[in-house]
This record gives C-alpha cells, sequence and structure tokens, in this order.
C-alpha cells in the first residue's frame, strides 16, 4: 500500500513534508461540504501514513480538480494532482471506489473520446443516466438542450479512430 | 472580413461545436472584426476534460499530445477557446518540453517533431493583446455585468510563472459602455462534472451565486468559458433569473454584429427581453 507515497515522491514537484496545515486549501475548496474529509486532511493522512484512510475517502473523487485549493496554498502543493494519484491508486489495485457513480460517470466519457475521439454529450448523458437507473431526473431540461440544439444525435466527426485506439492501448487503459 | 485576413490556427474543443455553438460563432466573428481568420486544427481530438486527468494521468497527457502533433511546423501559435482545454494542453506541452525523455517519447509515438515553440493562447489572452483594435459601433448602455471567471485563473502550481490570465472581462465591458460588479463569487467553480452526478447540490450552488449577483443590482453574468455557461443556465433554478453570456458574445455584439438572434435563440435562459430593454438589438 505503500507504494503510494513513492508515486508521489516520484513526481519531481510534491512535496507532502511541505504541508503546514494551515488549511487555506480547505477555505477555498467550493465542495468542501460533499466531502467526507476536507482537503487538508487527506495531506495530513498521507503525512502520517494513514493509507486505507486517503484511499477510502470520497474527497478526491469529489474534487473537479479546478485548482482553487492548490491557488491558495501557500506552499504551492499541486492538491488536485495529488487526489488523481490517489484515485489512480485505487482503480489500478482494484480497491472499493467510494465514489461509483462519478467513477462511471469519467469512464462514460472516456469511452466516448475512444469511440469517437470527441465527446458525444448525449451519448455520455443517456448511458450514464442509464446505469445509475436515473433516466427521468434531468427530462425537462435535457429535452430543452435538445431542442434547443445543444444535445446532438448524431455523433461528432472525427478522421483518426484508429490512432486514438493505439493511445488508449499504449498506456494500457481498461474499461 | 477584410482581404488581408492573417489565419490563426484554432482549438475549438468539444462544447463550443455542441452545446455552445453561439461561442464558436460569436468569436470567430470577434476574430474576424480584429482582422484574423480561424482555422480550426484539422482532426482533433477531445483534451480529455476531467474525466482523463481524473482516472489515468499518462492518458491525459497523451491526448493532449496528439493535438499539439497535428499543429503544422509553419505555424507557431495555437489560439484555445476554452479554458479547460487550454490548461490540460499547457500543461501536458510544458511537462513534455521539459524532459528530454517526454520529447523523444512524442517523437517515437507521433512521427513528428515535438513543438518545442510552439504557443498557446488562451482566449482571453487573445482578447488583451487585441484589446485596442476593438473599435465598438455600439455603447452597451450601462448593462450590469457580473464578471464570472469560474475557476480558469487558478492555475496549477506547475503552470504558475507559465501563464496569468488577466481579469479582463472588468475592463473590456468598462470600455465598451458597461458596468461591471464586485462580488463574492467571480471564481467560484461552477462544478463541471459535478453538475451531472450531484445536480442537486450544483444547483445549491448556482441558485447562491445567482441570487448573490441579482442582490448587487447585476442584470447579467459574462462567462470566459462554455462549461461555466451551460452549467450557469442549465442548474439555475431561481424565479428571478438572470441571462448569461460568452463573453464572445458581448464582444461580437458590440462591434455591430446582427446575426446575433443565431446565438440568442440557442440561449437556455432567453436575453432578448433584456437585450432590448437595453437597446442593444
Amino acid at each position: 500500500m505503500n507504494n503510494i507515497i513513492d508515486k508521489l515522491n516520484n513526481l519531481d514537484h510534491i512535496n507532502l513534508s511541505l504541508c503546514m496545515q494551515c488549511i487555506s486549501c480547505t477555505n477555498g475548496c467550493p465542495f468542501v461540504h460533499i466531502m467526507e474529509h476536507p482537503p487538508h486532511q487527506i495531506i495530513r493522512f498521507l503525512q502520517l501514513g494513514f493509507m486505507d484512510k486517503a484511499l477510502s475517502s470520497n474527497t478526491p473523487w469529489i474534487c473537479v480538480g479546478c485548482n482553487t485549493c492548490s491557488y491558495n496554498c501557500p506552499m504551492a502543493i499541486d492538491i488536485s494532482l495529488i487526489f488523481d494519484v490517489i484515485k489512480e491508486h485505487v482503480i489500478k489495485n482494484k480497491l472499493p471506489i467510494p465514489e461509483p457513480s462519478i467513477f462511471e460517470f469519467h469512464k462514460q466519457v472516456l469511452n466516448s473520446i475512444k469511440k469517437y475521439g470527441r465527446v458525444h454529450k448525449l451519448e455520455v448523458m443517456f448511458n450514464f443516466k442509464l446505469k445509475s437507473k436515473d433516466l427521468f431526473s434531468d427530462i425537462t431540461i435535457g429535452l430543452k438542450m435538445f431542442l434547443k440544439k445543444k444535445l446532438h444525435l448524431r455523433p461528432p466527426n472525427f478522421d483518426s479512430i484508429k490512432q486514438l485506439k493505439e493511445i488508449f492501448e499504449s498506456i494500457k487503459y481498461e474499461k | 472580413m477584410k482581404n488581408n485576413a492573417k489565419q490563426i490556427l484554432f482549438f475549438p474543443g468539444c462544447s463550443l461545436i455542441t452545446s455552445a455553438q453561439e461561442n464558436y460563432k460569436s468569436l470567430k466573428i470577434f476574430c474576424n472584426h480584429l482582422g484574423y481568420s480561424l482555422r480550426e486544427l484539422d482532426n482533433w481530438n477531445c483534451c480529455g476534460t476531467s474525466s482523463a486527468h481524473s482516472l489515468n494521468h499518462n492518458l491525459a497527457i497523451d491526448l493532449a499530445l496528439r493535438n499539439l502533433s497535428l499543429v503544422a511546423p509553419n505555424y507557431n501559435e495555437l489560439l484555445i477557446a476554452c479554458p479547460t482545454c487550454f490548461i490540460r494542453l499547457k500543461y501536458a506541452h510544458f511537462i513534455t518540453k521539459k524532459s528530454t525523455t517526454r520529447i523523444k517519447g512524442f517523437e517515437k509515438k507521433f512521427g513528428k517533431k515535438f513543438p518545442l515553440k510552439l504557443r498557446l493562447t488562451p482566449f482571453l489572452e487573445f482578447v488583451r493583446k487585441n484589446k485596442n483594435k476593438i473599435k465598438p459601433s455600439r455603447s452597451l448602455n450601462g448593462l450590469i455585468v457580473a464578471p464570472y471567471y469560474g475557476c480558469m485563473r487558478n492555475v496549477p502550481p506547475l503552470l504558475l510563472k507559465e501563464v496569468n490570465l488577466p481579469p479582463l472581462i472588468e475592463s473590456v465591458i468598462k470600455i465598451l459602455g458597461g458596468e461591471t460588479i464586485i462580488w463574492p463569487n467571480k471564481s467560484t467553480c461552477c462544478g463541471t462534472f459535478l453538475s451531472a452526478v450531484r445536480p442537486r447540490q450544483i444547483t445549491k450552488i448556482i441558485n447562491q451565486l445567482v441570487q448573490n449577483a441579482i442582490d448587487l443590482k447585476a442584470q447579467s453574468i459574462v462567462c470566459a468559458c462554455s462549461m461555466c455557461h451551460l452549467t450557469l443556465e442549465m442548474r439555475c433554478t431561481l424565479e428571478e433569473k438572470l441571462p448569461i453570456f460568452h463573453f464572445s458574445e458581448i464582444l461580437s455584439l458590440v462591434l455591430g454584429e446582427n446575426k446575433h438572434i443565431d446565438w440568442f435563440n440557442r440561449h437556455l435562459i432567453n436575453p432578448i427581453p433584456l437585450l432590448k430593454q437595453k437597446g442593444l438589438i
């Protein structure tokens, strides 16, 4: 389990010991109220070696990578990158995913990129809603968007699917 | 468009060709007015958005790098409309530039030379450079605007010295005869994918944000990101809503563009009554 620290240490601009728990990150985070732990606490878990706590928290999954935390951080710690490393570690080691619906959404987006080269928004939303067994919650706004031609039935035009598939294969991305 | 228009290479991103076509159309017209013609990068792919870097760091880098590999050597600049696309491409370019191993990997993978000197220009930077060329033919007539940047000005630590996105909406709106408010939410993230996954929570945040703008007497919100634009329009459930504009729409409108009905009809919150009331259309 410790190799997540190795992974973080390998990123040459990440130094966890720079964090002095000043809470600037947490104070700036717009989504802290739906996180299990505020961002500074995840950094503290990593500093103290409470890996299971850091890896099972929903915090890195709720994070959208808006970088408000690292922009506020006086030590310029790349917090959203640390959260990305945590998520990747959880996926690769097949640990329980704290936010399955968020994971599902990201997978749908990546599937769409793999299939069409670009994001087919209507299909992503439809598949995501289907998987979450929640087809109707956004139906009114979805219909309005469709009528306003903000969502399209036709997939985007793109000619290099083969090259894109090779990219997905070369980095060993699995569904 | 002027005949001797300077061609500029352009990366639109997925939103501009789908949900935010009005952003693309108005941006194109704005550039034409300034004497540039946009040439879309052939066969570009999605930058990977939040989803790629959330699940796989290397995939996010490669998706961005493929786009850079498409830039022909005779171009030294790529204009990028969407702030997320810009950060993804800039990040990939920066970390590759700094490592000879990565450059070699790029050349092996894509069979092309790495565009070391390519300048990636976000739309706000482009507007700043061309600010003096904006010759408005109509005034905003005192339209009160809440400038909204979302998360675009919070660049990741690695790029702090590389990117400085100017808080430009305020000064440009002022030049164009409008007013801006000072409000607490100009850099509050809109929530991006949480809008799809946690709609209820995002609705709360967006309603609060719009309410703050209304309380401070704003008549509209102007965004520089098409993702923010969509989230603000989609997730606001207040009875009194504010029209939300793309920055490019405002810019093209004051330059005297009359095809604006194509854009404004696409909005989920109808901005036409406000624009009529202000004598802008």
